[in-house]
Parts: C-alpha cells; structure tokens; sequence
C-alpha cells in the first residue's frame, strides 16, 4: 500500500459538467470528517448528501459524498468522492484546504497507477484511463470510457476466444490423432479465421478522423455559393473574407468550434474556377485531399442561381461518409426550390440557410450533431495506443500468415506456432490464454482418450 | 536394531524410482532402493507400452542424459512405431508396445548389476527428520536406514483405494497392499496431501478373442530405436488390434451406472477427478452420449503371456457388468476376463510444494518423483525419476541442481508446470503444452541434451564424441547447401520448396549421395533448412522467454514488504518462492500488474514511476 493519501480534481473542466474531487489513502476518512459536521466513520459504498465547510470562504456548500472503504474501491484504498458544482474555482479551493491538512495533490495518472498496481484494472483499462486524463473533448471522453468500461478488453477477449477456439480445433488433430476426432475442414478454420481477421483491421484503423482529432467538416461548391459566409457563420466569428466577387477564397481556411462536447473543425474550401490559374490553381490542387480528409461535406448550392451544369463534375469529387445539400441565400428570391435542387444534385439530405436571417442555421447545427454521434456509433470501440496498434497489427499479420499457410497445406503445429503467437499479442492487450486453457477446451469439445 | 547408512535412498522402484537409484548409483553415490516387492521394478501396471506423442519425446531426452528407459523398452519392445508420420517432424513421437515380463526382467538385471546400488524389499513405515532436514527412514522390518537425501517414488500407493463396483479395499494395486504409515508422516511434515484417482480397462485372454474381425494395425516396417546407443531392433513384432464399441455396449453401460463408483448416488468417487485424457468408457458415454462407437485398442502383454490389453475401456464397474459389455463387443463376444479394471484413488503431494530441483521446500534433502507429485505414466515418471537421482547426487556433492527450462527440453516443460502451476488431475503430457514444440523434436533430442548429460556424468565421453562429431558434420553439410548451386540457385533454397526432399535433392545433385552413409545428419539438415522459418521464429520468441527467466527472484524476497502487491499475490508468492520473474509470471492468478510492479520493485525505483 501507498502511505500517502492523494487528493485531485478529477472531473474534467466545462461547463454543464459535474465536479467531481476524489481523495484516496489511509487518510481520506479522516481528512473529510474535518470539514463535514460530523465523523464519517470508513464505510462502503455509501453516498452521503450533505453541506461541507469551506474554510478560507467561511461559509458551507451542498455536495454529495459517495465514500468507498478499501479494498472495495478502484484503487483499492479508502476512498472518498466529492460531487458538486463543476465551479474550477470551487474545486481549487476545496482541494487547497484537504491538502493543507495533510494530503498530498496527486500526479498525473496516479491513481490509475495505484488501481492498476492494486490489480483493478487490465493494462488496457489502464492506458484508456490515461488517455480521458488528457481527453480533449467530450467527445474524446466518452470514447475513453469505452476502454475504461472495458468495452476494448470484451471485444479482444471475442477474439481470442474465436482464436483458441481453432487453435484448440487443430490441437487437438494434433496430440490425439490416434483418437477419432472428427476432420477438420479447411474452409471450417478459414470461417473462424477470417472474422478475427476483419475485426482486428476494424479496430486497427487509425481513429484519429473522429476521436483523437475533432469531425472534420468541409464546405464546398461553386464560386460565390456562400462557403466562407456560412463558414464564418459556424465558425462564430469572422475569419474568412468574404465578398460578392466570385472566388475572393484564395486558401483553405480551418477553425474549430465545440459543440455540446464534440469538437469540430470546419474547412472552407476555395472555390472552384472553371479556368484554373497560376496561385488560385495551386489552392485547388489541394483541395481533393481536403476532401477525402472529410468526415462530412457539406455541399453548398447558391439558391438565386440557377443549378449550374459544373457542379455535377463537383460532386463525383465527394468521398466522405456523409453530405449534407445545403442551399444558401435562402432570403434572396429564389431559382431554386429544395425539390428540384435534390432531383438535380442527387444527393438526399438537404436543408435550406440564411445567414442573413439565420434561417436554418440551428438546424444544421443539429445535424452536425446528430451526424457526428452516427459516425461514432458506427466505431466499434478502438485501440488507444501506439502500443495496442502494435499488438493488434501484429496478430493480424499473424494470422494472415496462418491463412495462407493453411491453404499451402502446412502441417497444423506450424500454424498454431503462428496462431499461438497471434494470441500472446492480444493476451498483451488484455488478459492471456494459456496451454492449459486450450487443453480444457479440447478434452470439453472432444471424446479423447483411451 | 538394523541400521544402515546410505548417502542416497531411492523409496519406490517403479519406473520413477527405477530411473532414480540408477542415476544415483551411476554418479558415484552409495545408494538403497527400497521397495515391497523387488520382483516387481519398473512393471507397467497399466498400459504396456512406451512413449506416443509429448511421452515418446521425454524418453528420448531421458536417453540423451543417461536414462535407461529407453535402453530398456528397444530391448523388449513387440510393437515399435513413429506416431504422426502425417505431421512435420516436431510431431514425429516414437511408440512402442512392450513385453510387459521381458521389461521388468531387464530392469530389475540393470539395478541388481549396477555398482554403488543395493536393492532391498522392505517397506516404509516413516521419514526421519530432523530440524527440517531429512535424515532417514524407518522400516516395516525395524530397519533404519540413514541418509542426507531420501527420494520418494511411491506411485499409487500412498493411501492408495481400489474402487472395483461399490466395493473397494486399500492397495495400490490390484493385488498389492499399499503402504500405510508414510502418507500420515508426510502430513505430519507439514506437507498438503491431495487426492487423485485413475483406472485401468480389463484384460483379456488371446485365444478367446477373435481376431479376424478386428482391425489389424501393423508395426513400423522400418522401426527407429527410442535410445541413440541402440543401433537396431531386432527381436520379432506383433500386431495390435482395434474394435469397437457398439449400442448394445452403451445400453448395457448406462444400465449399469448405479454401481459405479463414479455416478451412483452413493459412490466414492462421485467426486474425485479423474485423467480428462484417459476417462473411463462410463464417462465417455455420459459425456458424449451422441457418439455411437468409441475405439478399443487390443494391445498384447508380451510374448509369454495371453493377456491382452482394452485400452480404451477402462472402467470400475462391478465384474458382472464389465463381463456383459466386454461380451457385447466385436470380436470378444467370447472373450475371457483374466483380470477386471478397477480404479485407484490414491495421495499426492501438490507439487508447488517442490522446488524445480523437485527437492521439496519445507524438508530439506528429500526429493518427490513421478505419481506423488501428481503425473500419471511410466514416461513422466521416469524423467522426475532421473531428474530426482541426479540432483539428490548434486546436492551431496556439493552443485547446483540441473534445471532444464521450457525452451530446452519437454522434461523443462513438465517440471515447470508441475512445480508452478500444480496440478488437480493426474498430468499427463502433450505437444501442446510445449510452447517451443518446433524446436523440441524427437530427432534432436540429442543435440539439445547430450552434452548436458556428458557434464553430469551419466553419458560416456564415445558417446559425446559421437555427438560432437554428428554436430560438426550437421554444420558442414549446412554450410554446403548454402554454397553450392544448381542452376544458380542454392541448393538450401531447392530444398526448401514443399514438393523437395532429400533424396529428391539427391538427385540433382549426385555429389550429395555420399552424405547418405549418415542419415541422422542428413535429416537433421533437412528438417532445419526445410521449416528455417518457423524455427527462426520460435527461436526469437525462444530469446524473449529467456529474459524473463533470467530475471532472478532472491529466494528470501519478502514479499509483504511490496507494498503495492496485493495480499493474494503476495500470499502466493510467498508460498511458491518462485526463482524467476518468468516463474513467477506463470503462477495461475498472477496478472500481468503484479509481474509489472515487481518489475518496478526490483528495479528499484519503486515508488517513483508514475
């Protein structure tokens, strides 16, 4: 055991949030009785409502205390929460005045280290912790959770039980072949194979669009369709120039904003000449890039106007996931109605803005918003780390391996040497499988023995 | 009073024991072999024969140190062949049936001709120790006996029960009364006494079986020899024999559950566990009810008996039923029973409670080998055996004890699982468990031993040299196949190819035929360049396993004093002491976290790293 006791703010900064204080050590029942009206004796998951004496303010505030005796709790020492307002100012003082009797503030990470060293936590709900202590957004967050819940470690662990499960399958052809253990069918193998496989890739792929980075949005169209008017509109201040003159956006421009949490990062793209030339043209080369980047585009067609023949060859230039059909200028007199702007551009989803009279501007906040909860949805839970990327990089390449190897027709100890190996890497990324496990599930699936 | 002095005693002349006292007497120890019946060294009360796949691979690392197993079964083998000739060469496992009389016979000739060891029918009534050192035993007879190391083998026969139907009676085996006092002083030692169990098949008379309508399976035509001394088998081979068993067989079973031990309500072993590998034929039907026949090897007991062995079939019915379903199987409709199965439940000692050395913990000088620390079969026993002799010598001779570790040798591997992660059911051994199986092969048992075995002192300096001389020449055909070409391409990678062999190999390159006077270099070179990749890999892992177990553990580390450990941790690894960060990595329950702050405890910048 430690034999200190810590003290930190551990609830994130923003508003709307709640503040949340957490004590750990032989100390934290002690050092809250001070401040509370009377002595709270060590006790087990008990929540406590109550007011708590600010000292240096000389007055008492409402919070909540939810109190965990060791080793019942995630670090497995006494352990006391303080839940209130999320105030910074209120959070700093309260932890001031628990530190100048006697805790200690904690360092990053430590109380994921005394949790991991206490054996309550995997290595990857471990690093997961990490990463929500320098979680960005709310969004960055919720996906942390994800690990620290043990999302991450559920879904290796399907993995590796499909993995043990064929290695097992051949094991077992190989130790009893004097046994009539039923043959075993290479296409039977390859189904099970090939899913770990499709999974592994899945959770390997970079999670950067979404998560580590905010929703990349890009706004594109035509010249003077209004993208760095509705950019400045979203970005809520004026950073693009604008003008009534067709292609005044020489650069792409970024900024982000955060919306409920979920950070955004809108790029106003430059328009798009016909004729291309000299600076302008060296822009635009860009802008496919920008576009494949994308998680959302959102396309924007000049309402006044009547719907250019140009902006097909624009839009079979779209690659992201989702695109939005955003007409502007609605207030101007139209040429275009919503209907006939879809039929013409093909593409479903529309919605009609002013940025003059605001119309419709909250509802495409909205959404974005919806949008960027869909594209999370559709995220298994991931790796976090470089080192979980390893791992997982690893194992597929290993299995790959014993795919191809299985098709050569290699003796089956030579791909479960492979397979074995492909096991350890996700045994490192959450918990291992030993021989012994797979001898209990050969003897259980099969009638060996003599 | 009868007393004697002895640096070595050797309790127990089964297969562990046998191996045990010789290699004792071998490394120059005055040695006693106590056993109850001497008539009876190193009999297979069980199945007659040696090796298979994982058991065929530890014989032939006992011969590449010195053992005699496998001297013995080439000399009385009736049956040889190579198991998994469809498999790559790590999966190769030598087998062979053995005259179970003319087995016995031999053994009991070496151990009564050997120097240094006195064979003596006694039985043990108790150890004597003194401050937590053995220093003897006493005798059934009165006799004492003294001695610094004393090496218990007892087999099944500490407590052991034989379960025949619901009646059962105390014996180890069938026909022998086991031993009473030693179990009791074991305890009294302080030591944990677990319970096991397992069974034998009935046996039948030949001439009452008919053959012609069994299976017949032949022996290797061309028969390699278990031990690398043997140059060729001679003597004449049998076949064996497969059947089956049939619905009639499983009906007659299931009628019959309520008198078995195992599952009737008032049975005695309701609750003991058997082999998961080796289940009795009532287990096999209540387990997988939808399987319609299950196989029957009729394996014969020797050349001057009509026994004949069901493996396949073992079972502790009562006598009426076994007979009805003997009789309801192909080929034995006649058949006579010379000897029903019967099961055996006997002590062991959990064998966390032994050090790798298989010297135990809490006494000093005494060593456990085979069916105490929980194994079942000759093979297993017979390596602890060696193993035991050969480290009881050390410690009187003042060296360290030879460990051989999970990338070295299938022994390593059984050893370590023994003594770090235990066992709850008898262990046997399978490839599977050796997770550098590439690498540990049959073929090369004695290019990763022998040299070892040459430094203890139980393989002769021709032999060494012999294998010196094999070693050398492996790297001088190597070292030819990378350089020569054909077509310009090198004939390391044309061997390589799936569809290419040796002889194929040979054939576009004349030259090479000369090698063929020394097929055991040839194949050692073939099997290497051929799987070069895989056994590459296994090899890198094989360095990285090392690391771990290089990462010594002071013996008197207190563990309580980690702080960050958990009490359960610390608890086990108190109990275990094991010697290495890799031991201590695979004791069950030992996470990842725990091995992590050990880590960071030992290297000392505990409590600093955040």
């Amino acid at each position: 055991m430690n034999d200190d006791t810590i003290v930190a703010i551990s609830s994130a900064f923003g508003s709307g949030l709640k503040g949340i204080i957490r004590i750990s050590g032989a100390q934290a029942f002690p050092l809250i009785s001070q401040f509370w009206e009377r002595e709270i004796k060590p006790q087990s998951y008990r929540k406590l409502e109550g007011k708590i004496r600010l000292e240096t303010w000389h007055c008492q505030f409402p919070v909540t205390l939810f109190l965990m005796k060791g080793p019942h709790s995630y670090t497995s020492e006494d352990c006391v929460e303080i839940h209130t307002f999320s105030s910074p100012l209120l959070l700093k003082t309260l932890v001031q005045q628990i530190v100048s009797k006697g805790a200690r503030p904690a360092g990053p990470g430590e109380y994921t280290r005394r949790a991991f060293e206490a054996g309550r936590i995997d290595l990857a709900q471990a690093e997961s912790v990490a990463r929500l202590i320098s979680a960005g957004s709310e969004a960055e967050r919720r996906m942390a959770i994800f690990g620290v819940t043990g999302a991450l470690s559920q879904k290796i662990s399907q993995l590796q039980d499909n993995l043990a499960y064929v290695i097992a399958l051949m094991e077992a052809h190989i130790d009893f072949l004097e046994e009539e253990v039923p043959a075993l069918d290479l296409s039977q193998v390859a189904s099970r194979l090939d899913p770990v496989l499709e999974a592994l890739r899945e959770l390997d792929k970079p999670s950067k669009e979404i998560y580590q980075e905010s929703v990349q949005v890009c706004l594109y169209g035509l010249p003077n369709s209004g993208k760095s008017t509705l950019f400045n509109c979203l970005a809520e201040e004026k950073r693009a120039l604008t003008s009534p003159v067709s292609g005044t956006t020489l650069d792409w421009l970024e900024h982000s904003v955060c919306w409920e949490g979920i950070s955004f990062n809108f790029i106003d793209t430059p328009g798009i000449d016909e004729l291309p030339q000299g600076l302008h043209a060296r822009a635009q080369e860009k802008v496919p890039e920008l576009l494949q980047g994308a998680d959302i585009t959102l396309y924007l067609v000049d309402l006044a106007r009547p719907f250019e023949e140009h902006n097909h060859q624009l839009i079979s230039q779209l690659s992201s996931p989702h695109t939005l059909l955003v007409g502007t200028k609605s207030d101007l007199e139209k040429c275009l109605d919503q209907e006939k702007m879809k039929e013409k551009s093909g593409i479903e989803e529309s919605l009609l803005t002013s940025t003059s009279t605001s119309e419709g501007i909250e509802k495409l906040k909205k959404w974005l918003l919806a949008k960027a909860s869909e594209v999370k949805e559709n995220k298994n839970p991931s790796l976090l780390n470089a080192r979980q990327h390893h791992c997982a990089q690893k194992a597929s390449l290993l299995i790959e391996e014993s795919l191809e190897g299985l098709h050569m027709g290699m003796s089956y100890e030579f791909i479960t040497s492979d397979l074995r190996v492909a096991l350890d890497f996700l045994g490192e990324i959450s918990g291992k499988i030993t021989s012994e496990d797979i001898l209990g599930r050969i003897f259980s699936e099969f009638c060996i023995g003599k | 009073m009868l007393q004697e002095n002895y640096e070595i005693i050797v309790v127990g002349a089964g297969h562990a024991g046998a191996e045990a006292a010789l290699a004792s007497a071998r490394l120059g120890m005055k040695t006693l072999l106590v056993t109850m019946d001497i008539d009876r060294i190193a009999q297979m009360s069980c199945n007659p024969a040696i090796g298979g796949l994982g058991k065929g691979h530890l014989v032939r690392e006992l011969d590449a140190l010195g053992g005699e197993m496998a001297r013995a079964i080439d000399a009385t083998g009736i049956h040889f062949k190579m198991l998994g000739r469809s498999r790559g060469p790590a999966i190769h496992g030598p087998r062979a049936q053995a005259d179970r009389l003319a087995y016995q016979t031999y053994m009991k000739k070496v151990v009564e001709t050997t120097q240094n060891l006195l064979l003596r029918q006694d039985r043990i009534e108790g150890l004597l120790v003194k401050d937590d050192k053995v220093v003897g035993l006493r005798c059934l007879s009165g006799a004492e006996y003294h001695a610094p190391v004393v090496i218990l083998t007892t087999g099944t026969f500490l407590n052991g029960m034989i379960h025949l139907g619901l009646k059962n009676y105390s014996g180890g085996r069938a026909s022998e009364p086991g031993p009473g006092e030693c179990s009791r002083s074991l305890k009294d030692l302080g030591f944990v006494i677990s319970r096991l169990k397992t069974g034998t098949p009935p046996r039948i008379n030949a001439q009452t079986i008919d053959f012609s309508v069994c299976e017949a399976q032949e022996p290797d035509e061309v028969i390699q020899p278990f031990s690398y001394q043997t140059k060729e088998i001679t003597q004449k081979q049998l076949n064996c024999y497969i059947t089956h068993t049939n619905a009639k067989t499983h009906e007659i079973i299931k009628a019959g559950l309520d008198e078995s031990p195992l599952y009737s309500s008032g049975g005695e072993l309701r609750n003991s566990i058997g082999p998961r590998y080796c289940p009795a034929i009532e287990d096999k039907i209540v387990r997988f009810p939808d399987k319609d026949r299950h196989q029957i090897f009729l394996e014969p007991e020797g050349w001057s008996t009509q026994e004949v062995y069901c493996n396949g079939i073992s079972s502790s019915l009562p006598p009426h039923i076994q007979k009805a379903y003997v009789h309801s199987i192909r080929g034995l409709e006649n058949a006579d029973i010379m000897r029903f199965g019967y099961a055996v439940e006997y002590d062991f000692v959990p064998p966390t409670q032994v050090f790798p050395s298989l010297e135990t913990k809490r006494v000093e000088g005494l060593f456990l080998a085979g069916q105490i620390n929980g194994t079942t079969g000759y093979e297993e026993a017979a390596v602890q055996g060696l193993m035991a002799g050969i480290n009881g010598a050390r410690k009187i001779q003042g060296k360290a004890p030879i460990v051989l570790t999970r990338d070295q040798a299938y022994i390593g591997v059984l050893i370590d699982d023994l003594v770090t992660r235990g066992t709850n059911e008898p262990y046997r051994m399978f490839t599977s468990r050796a997770e550098y199986r590439l690498i540990l092969r049959q073929d090369n048992a004695d290019i990763r031993l022998m040299e070892l075995g040459y430094e203890i002192g139980l393989i002769s300096s021709d032999q060494n040299n012999s294998l010196l001389e094999k070693k050398r020449k492996v790297g001088e055909l190597t070292k030819l196949l990378e350089k020569k070409k054909h077509l310009n391409t090198p004939l390391v990678k044309i061997l390589r190819r799936p569809e290419m062999d040796w002889a194929g190999l040979c054939e576009i390159d004349p030259d090479l035929k000369v090698w063929n006077t020394d097929p055991e270099v040839t194949e050692q070179v073939h099997i290497e360049v051929k799987y070069e990749g895989y056994i590459g890999r296994q090899a890198a892992q094989i360095e990285k396993f090392k690391k771990q177990e290089k990462k010594l553990l002071p013996l008197d580390l207190d563990y309580y004093k980690i702080p960050s450990l958990k009490r359960e941790t610390q608890e086990k690894l108190t109990a275990h002491r094991p010697l290495s960060v890799g031991q201590a990595s695979r004791i069950p329950g030992v996470t990842p976290s725990d091995i992590s702050v050990l880590l960071i405890y030992l290297s000392g910048k505990y409590p600093a790293i955040a």
